[in-house]
């Protein structure tokens, strides 16, 4: 830990509970008008224990995203609430405290948009530090060179610019920017979207390595089952914003209770079985729903 | 079956502020009507721009087609004759990865399939007036059907973005159809795609590959998509043709180390996938010999100077390997 940091909470609780969370997004007519409201995340509860593993999955728009931009800090929820480590986290509006806010980290789903273009990577990755610990330069130096070689880069590389890096070696950046304050829950965002297989498995491989040295507790937020099923100890399945299933993931997908997680899993190509498209009934779409279901109130 | 597309020895350069990029290195491939093939390879591999090279749309002023040639349908691709013209858009068309940038936001998508009806479709047969606008619509109507869209005027008075995801790729697909083409390049097609709709858009193009005898190319870096509807496979790496292989094949068979180090970096649930170590080569400098042998574990002195030419192991698989791995795993 940068800072002091309190004692751990006691076993018997979980490192991070989230009660009743809801967010709805306002829908604004004419005149800015209130006309109704997108319930983007409805009354959630779970909770995630100390070295757990969870993910969550659902298609666009089940609310995965902004579940986790609001335990990352980044949303304020319309209702519920979020004890990390025993603690209840205040709303918004009065800001997080900074130790919170290194220990509970949101990774972006893109970090290579999420880098400085005109900053070096040195710089890029001494920014959390300056900003959350009085740090000499040289301990700064010293924990970022431990940090880049963690996630497999060189030191060499830090003198280069983002666009001067591959998309894999962006992500390993990124997941070194999120780990340089050692938090101990960190919020993935569709950490492999857009990476080739080959280069998907290497990032995935690294954070399965920290998750075992650093005792990392993560939520993995992702529209892959397959990532999920070989990342993760417990899978949340999210629908229209409500979880609808939760169980440890080998549970849930040899035998799926909910039928949209059955409808999930089998639409999953499986390879070297039979074709999924030989054996599905084709639904038309619907005409009816403007541009995908909105969920109104 | 005579051939539909035929690609023999081509060879693609990119001249770039950094030297020439050696993007394709003498690709040999042929298809049959009604094939749906899929070319498979990680990001840089060539992928796209064989697909671009075959629908004759690389960019003129960078790119430089060292040597050999495609042909449609007997038409020569990379002409730029008015036979070829008239085949581009027509005899070969393109389905986009999004499709969301890829219609016109001003316009409704009516608007938008009429005019492929007007400017590139044949004019409808058994129609009394055959170029009016009630035989475009009629057409257009048809052709929605067959993409299993609603066939009403409601949706095409929409513009895209009232659209779902699944909704626009379907009327790429129905614009893509409407000249009746013989041959369909899809570009990734599923890729922005939930997997409830992705499969839905899969088996989709699989059915229209098959009642229309229609030969789709079929561009993806998802295995499990290329498992679902290919019957032959490519694996692409770094410009050059590692391996082709029936699709059964293909995950039981392969016998390119590059291949089997893709197959195992899948993830699976319980299974923990490694990856293949290393960067991808780069086109400007390609290693020497073949291409893939920085990164590949059995590679000799002879993978570092000679390149292992195609040849042919067994019915329908080709492979480019001096050490290929034993078919049982």
């Amino acid at each position: 830990m940068p800072d002091a940091s309190p004692e751990p909470p006691l076993r018997t609780h979980p490192l991070l509970e989230v009660e009743h969370l809801s967010c709805h997004f306002p829908i604004r007519g004419l005149f800015g008008r209130r006309t109704g409201s997108v319930r983007a995340v409805d009354d959630v509860s779970f909770s995630v224990a100390s070295g757990e593993a969870l993910g969550i999955v659902g298609e666009t728009g089940s609310g995965k995203s902004t579940l986790g931009k609001m335990l990352g800090g980044i949303i304020d929820p319309t209702e519920g609430a979020i004890t990390f480590a025993g603690e209840r986290l205040p709303s918004l509006r009065a800001r997080r405290p900074f130790a919170v806010r290194a220990r509970l980290q949101y990774a972006y789903q893109d970090s290579a948009a999420s880098l400085d273009p005109r900053w070096t990577l040195r710089r890029s990755l001494h920014e959390p530090l300056i900003i959350h610990t009085n740090w000499p330069r040289e301990r700064r130096d010293a924990k970022i060179s431990e940090i880049v070689s963690a996630v497999g880069l060189a030191d060499e590389h830090l003198d280069l610019y983002p666009y001067e890096l591959s998309g894999g070696q962006q992500r390993r950046i990124g997941l070194a920017r999120t780990l340089v304050l050692e938090p101990q829950v960190v919020i993935f965002d569709e950490p492999t979207s857009g990476l080739d297989v080959s280069v998907q498995a290497t990032v995935l491989a690294l954070v399965r390595d920290l998750h075992r040295t650093f005792k990392l507790t993560y939520l993995l937020i992702s529209h892959d089952l397959n990532v999920v099923g070989s990342m993760c100890d417990r899978v949340a399945v999210m629908q229209k914003g409500r979880i609808v299933e939760v169980g440890p993931t080998n549970e849930v997908f040899a035998a799926p209770r909910h039928p949209y997680t059955r409808s999930l899993l089998a639409s999953l190509p499986r390879i070297g079985g039979p074709r999924v498209t030989d054996r599905l009934v084709l639904p038309k779409e619907p005409t009816s729903s403007l541009g995908g279901d909105k969920r109104r109130d | 079956m005579n051939p539909l597309l035929e690609i023999d020895d081509l060879s693609l350069t990119f001249r770039t502020e950094k030297g020439p990029a050696h993007v394709l290195d003498s690709i040999d491939l042929t298809m049959v009507p009604g094939e749906v093939v899929g070319l498979v390879g990680e990001s840089g591999s060539g992928k796209t721009s064989l697909a671009r090279a075959i629908l004759g749309v690389l960019p003129g002023a960078q790119a430089e087609i060292a040597s050999g040639r495609v042909r449609l349908d007997g038409i020569d691709m990379l002409d730029d004759g008015k036979a070829t013209r008239d085949a581009r858009g027509r005899l070969v068309t393109f389905v986009p990865q999004d499709p969301f940038d890829s219609f016109n936001p001003l316009f409704g998508v009516g608007t938008q399939l009429a005019d492929i009806v007007r400017y590139r479709a044949p004019p409808a047969t058994g129609h009394r007036l055959a170029r009016s606008r009630r035989a475009r619509e009629a057409m257009i109507l048809d052709m929605l059907a067959a993409v299993q869209l609603p066939a009403s005027r409601d949706l095409l008075n929409r513009y895209p973005h009232q659209l779902s995801g699944g909704q626009r790729q379907r009327l790429m697909i129905a614009m893509a159809l409407l000249p009746q083409p013989r041959m369909l390049i899809a570009d990734e097609p599923t890729a922005a795609l939930d997997v409830t709709v992705q499969v839905q858009i899969l088996g989709l193009l699989r059915r229209i590959a098959a009642e229309r005898t229609l030969a789709v190319l079929f561009t993806t870096h998802d295995l499990g998509a290329a498992w679902e509807i290919c019957d032959r496979i490519i694996v692409m790496y770094a410009g050059q043709i590692a391996e082709i292989l029936p699709r059964k094949a293909f995950f039981a068979a392969a016998r390119h180390p590059y291949t089997r180090m893709l197959l195992a970096s899948l993830p699976k649930p319980g299974h923990q996938a490694v990856g293949i170590p290393g960067e991808s080569a780069s086109p400007l400098a390609p290693p020497p010999g073949c291409r893939f042998n920085p990164r590949c574990p059995l590679a000799s002195q002879m993978c570092r100077t000679v390149r292992p030419l195609p040849s042919r192991s067994e019915e329908g698989h080709l492979l480019a390997c001096h050490h290929p791995l034993p078919t049982a795993s």
